[in-house]
């Protein structure tokens, strides 16, 4: 039924989606949704591919336009299913929106504070900045973030 | 004041040619518990009541529009609602006829150890007594009073037109603070999942907590949307869980603390202890304190770039 409906009408069931392709591969450790914003974070994570940086195959990307266009519900379902979910998004300063990313920030570390609370570990949820040219520091922190949720 | 005064107050507003009606309070159906109620005329207005046990927050009914003005009795925390409502533009304030009481807190209903139908709580000093039946149980005021009152910062309404009252009436406002969600935070991280599971594993969804929260005013609510669909229909912890974050965090910079969801909840599910985490955060992330004014933006539509997390 999802399927012949654009990204955008069903944000719901794209994400759920995205991170329930890991099902058929159930015994991958450190399952990760990353939200990578159109500008700086996909062009980077996609640098990474182009320079042929090894980085680990169990995350999952979700391009969006903007680090702000995530809503803080995209992020618990993301979660329901993946062990961890990356916000990322243009550095401070260089939002191709002007102020999205520090809009982003807010939400972020306030939902971070508020899932903890609830019982959900902190290291699930990591917020990165990256630059287009930064495909390097992708890799890392995928890396990294793999390793403490594994 | 007593209630006589405060009638005659009420109807000299209901007799303005720009009010249209008032929202106050009268008798339930049995007697014991007090209700909302319209008032449209001076004949209405004879119904009023005002007492410890109108625990309700009027500004839920503020879901229209009218042309003219609409007088509603708030007590300082409902009156935080208010002007929330006014700074978000869902109502104006030029349109509201705000009527203040200064509170001396209200009773939580559920503390009272039988189950009255009939009667009234009288308030004398520091102590209440129930009085229902021809029986009568006293009760200290710590032992009566709702969570949510001892630790009023606003007990007297910052904003009235009209103040049913002398401002010394209300009980003293205390400094911000969030002392009884410390017992939850110093939890393991393991004990706080399991104690969450625990309480949302009770929930039936019957969507109380959001019909009544005067700040849930969207017309079209995500969380009973079918596309997309962010919750499964079934109720099971997991998708409970969900239910109340989304819930909870689109409240997040904005919920003034009326406790009106933890009051509804018919699974007694310690919604209260949500909310006041997001209103801790909020206050030491951002210093923001939510309903203080009609002036002002939402803390999450306005940012800082030299903050540093």
């Amino acid at each position: 039924m999802h399927g012949s409906l654009p990204i955008w009408s069903n944000p719901a069931a794209w994400i759920h989606r995205r991170a329930d392709a890991f099902c058929a591969f159930s015994r991958i450790i450190g399952k990760i949704v990353a939200f990578l914003c159109n500008w700086c974070s996909y062009a980077g994570a996609d640098l990474a591919g182009v320079s042929r940086l090894q980085y680990p195959p169990s995350v999952r990307v979700i391009r969006v336009m903007c680090s702000s266009r995530v809503n803080p519900i995209f992020i618990v379902k993301a979660l329901q299913s993946a062990d961890g979910v990356l916000l990322s998004g243009c550095h401070p300063g260089g939002c191709h929106y002007i102020s999205g990313n520090y809009l982003a920030r807010r939400r972020f570390v306030l939902l971070k504070k508020f899932l903890e609370y609830l019982g959900i570990e902190p290291k699930r949820l990591v917020l990165s900045w990256f630059f287009a040219s930064e495909g390097k520091k992708f890799s890392e922190v995928v890396e990294d973030m793999v390793k403490s949720l594994g | 004041m007593n209630l006589t005064e405060m009638r005659e107050e009420l109807k000299k507003v209901i007799r303005r040619d720009d009010v249209e009606l008032i929202i106050g309070y009268e008798k339930g159906t049995f007697g014991f518990h007090a209700r909302a109620s319209f008032f449209r005329n001076e004949k209405d207005v004879e119904r009023f009541i005002f007492s410890p046990l109108c625990t309700q927050n009027l500004s839920t009914y503020l879901k229209f529009e009218r042309e003219k003005k609409i007088g509603i009795v708030v007590r300082g925390c409902d009156c935080r609602s208010l002007l929330q409502l006014c700074q978000e533009n869902f109502v104006r304030r030029e349109n509201l006829l705000i009527i203040g009481v200064p509170c001396r807190g209200v009773v939580d209903t559920g503390k009272i150890k039988s189950f009255p139908l009939h009667g009234d709580v009288v308030e004398k000093g520091d102590r209440y007594t129930v009085i229902s039946d021809g029986k009568r149980e006293e009760y200290r005021r710590e032992e009566l009073i709702a969570e949510k009152c001892k630790f009023c910062i606003s007990p007297l309404p910052l904003e009235y037109d009209i103040l049913l009252g002398e401002p010394s009436d209300a009980k003293k406002p205390v400094r911000p603070s969030y002392d009884d969600i410390l017992k939850n935070e110093e939890k393991s991280i393991q004990e706080r999942r399991e104690y969450w599971d625990r309480a949302f594993s009770r929930c039936i969804r019957c969507h109380a907590c959001r019909n009544v929260c005067p700040l849930c005013f969207c017309r079209r609510c995500s969380l009973e949307s079918l596309l997309p669909q962010w919750i499964h229909r079934s109720s099971s912890p997991e998708e409970n869980a969900l239910y109340q974050i989304m819930r909870v965090f689109h409240l997040a910079g904005r919920c003034t603390g009326c406790e009106e969801c933890t009051r509804v909840c018919p699974m007694g599910i310690p919604l209260r202890e949500l909310t006041r985490k997001l209103e801790k955060e909020v206050f030491h992330l951002f210093n923001h304190l939510a309903g203080m004014g009609v002036e002002g933006k939402n803390v999450l539509a306005t940012f800082s770039p030299e903050e540093d997390f």
